[in-house]
């Protein structure tokens, strides 16, 4: 037992402080760097800031911005409260669409975010479905069936904390029974002078876990003649043994209709939206499949180790995805 | 091997044959022994607690370090509105892996071999827990200043054993009876 013991303190790198109750007000702080398969040294680099301010057991203050040397933005700025088994949040946070918050993003081994996830990726004309909305959230539900419903803005600027027009509706239905979720997506913005036509769009998505094993995919389509629709699923898979090690592999399709992010590199935070930072190129259409492998190395808790290798089609959106990718990400709390 | 020394004050507290076990755990650099596990053996065996709980909430567990007796099942509540996962590796007791699960989902776990079970998440490097999982209803965690207090002992002679998540333990006889003070120095496993 004593060798176990040592193991355990060892190989665990405990917090530096021992809680009952969390510090009301906390924080995180990360930085990811990483290199540009087509290039050497790093290229990509990524600074987030959370701070967290627990005002209650009911109501907390959420704060996040990140950083790159090109883009700055806010993440979040929301108050949360908790009421029942409801949830709600006021100000800015992430579109409630499908697997969108950060943790699912980018707490991966994959290196990329998923094409359609791709802050370039405009599944209907102009907008992503990676995305910050202005305006008020509900979720809730229980056992099986969970639920969650956002009025907002989702046409907010990257420092716009409250919403100006709040016109589009978003809904999510998860059902989950053992080991298996589904969920059901839907967007739907209203026509106006503001922010243009009327948009919408639908996704699908599922998550199957087991011990070591997690499987997870969503399917997304922006719905008229001007609709981007894509997939991907992962696998994540964490051998016996080595509990700080994960394997990944990822399929991914899309079938773009037009304005392919030609700038966009590997990087979560370099895919950036080709309307703002230029692609000249613009094909009317362009679909393909990019496969990607990937391991993550938890190195210690503060320090985590990505190496991704991408291969499949060669279509403007799997640009800077293909070939060998490393990104070094160091997390810190406090 | 660096070392810690533990100092133990046994004091008589009761006519009725049951004592306070208190005192002071020091690390061997001089400072407290912040929330060492502080146990007896010897004396009667424990019974499954009713509740016991390991939250996590805002990307952390909460406690950072639990003690639970054999039998005890331990909730794993997700309080964060991220999905987390729940499991042990480098424990040769107890290896699990409970999942992955949303908000409000809580999965359960049952500790049946005693020993120290480090808790992991597999999403969120960062987090950890220790669950101390022993064979004895007398027990208790240090505070912050290393100091401790295990009340209404029987009399009798026992194993005072430490642990401390800095990967020092020991172990040492003690009688339970009058006042007395006991010395023990510690050492890496």
């Amino acid at each position: 037992m004593c060798f176990w013991l040592l193991c355990a303190c060892t190989l665990v790198e405990a917090q530096g402080s021992y809680s009952d109750t969390q510090n009301p007000v906390h924080g995180i702080f990360e930085q990811y760097l990483g290199t540009d398969p087509s290039h050497r040294g790093v290229q990509g680099t990524l600074s987030f800031l959370e701070l967290d301010g627990d005002l209650s057991p009911s109501f907390k203050l959420v704060g996040s911005v990140a950083f790159t040397p090109d883009w700055d933005w806010l993440e979040e700025e929301y108050a949360q409260l908790n009421w029942k088994s409801n949830l709600f949040k006021f100000g800015r946070f992430r579109s409630p669409f499908g697997f969108n918050n950060w943790s699912e993003m980018y707490y991966t081994p994959f290196i990329g975010l998923p094409i359609i996830r791709g802050y370039g990726t405009e599944i209907v004309p102009n907008r992503s479905i990676n995305r910050q909305d202005g305006g008020v959230e509900a979720e809730g539900g229980g056992g099986a069936l969970q639920y969650q419903l956002a009025v907002v803005d989702s046409a907010m600027s990257d420092w716009e904390v409250t919403p100006r027009q709040m016109d589009t509706a978003i809904g999510r239905l998860q059902v989950s029974g053992g080991q298996f979720m589904i969920g059901l997506d839907g967007f739907a913005k209203e026509s106006n002078h503001r922010s243009g036509p009327g948009e919408q769009m639908a996704g699908i998505d599922f998550r199957w876990t087991a011990p070591r094993v997690q499987v997870r995919g969503e399917f997304v389509k922006g719905i008229g003649n001007q609709g981007t629709s894509g997939y991907y699923v992962d696998l994540f898979y964490r051998p016996p043994g080595l509990a700080r090690t994960q394997l990944g592999a990822r399929v991914q399709g899309i079938d773009a209709y037009n304005k392919p992010s030609a700038d966009s590199t590997s990087f979560k935070y370099y895919q950036t939206a080709p309307n703002e930072y230029g692609s000249e190129a613009i094909p009317s259409h362009s679909a393909g499949t990019l496969y990607t492998l990937a391991v993550r190395q938890f190195l210690t808790s503060n320090f985590t180790l990505d190496v991704n290798y991408g291969m499949g089609a060669n279509i403007p959106q799997t640009n800077g995805l293909s070939g060998w990718s490393v990104q070094l990400q160091s997390t810190f709390r406090f | 091997m660096k070392s810690i020394l533990v100092l133990v004050l046994a004091a008589s507290a009761s006519a009725s044959f049951a004592a306070d076990v208190h005192g002071k755990i020091v690390l061997s650099q001089g400072r407290a022994a912040s929330h060492a596990v502080v146990y007896l053996e010897g004396g009667p065996k424990s019974r499954p607690l009713a509740n016991a709980m390991v939250d996590q909430r805002g990307r952390t567990f909460i406690p950072h370090i639990s003690v639970i007796t054999i039998g005890t099942t331990v909730s794993f509540p997700n309080n964060d509105t991220i999905f987390h996962n729940v499991f042990a590796e480098y424990s040769k007791e107890d290896r699990f892996d409970i999942g992955m699960y949303a908000r409000g989902a809580t999965k359960r776990h049952t500790f049946s071999k005693p020993g120290v079970v480090a808790v992991m998440c597999s999403v969120h490097p960062d987090m950890s827990a220790y669950i101390v999982v022993i064979d004895t209803p007398y027990y208790t965690v240090a505070d912050s200043n290393g100091e401790y207090a295990i009340k209404n002992v029987p009399a009798g002679s026992y194993t005072l054993k430490v642990w401390h998540e800095s990967g020092q333990v020991e172990s040492k006889r003690i009688e339970v009876a009058d006042n007395r003070s006991v010395d023990v120095k510690t050492h890496h496993t």
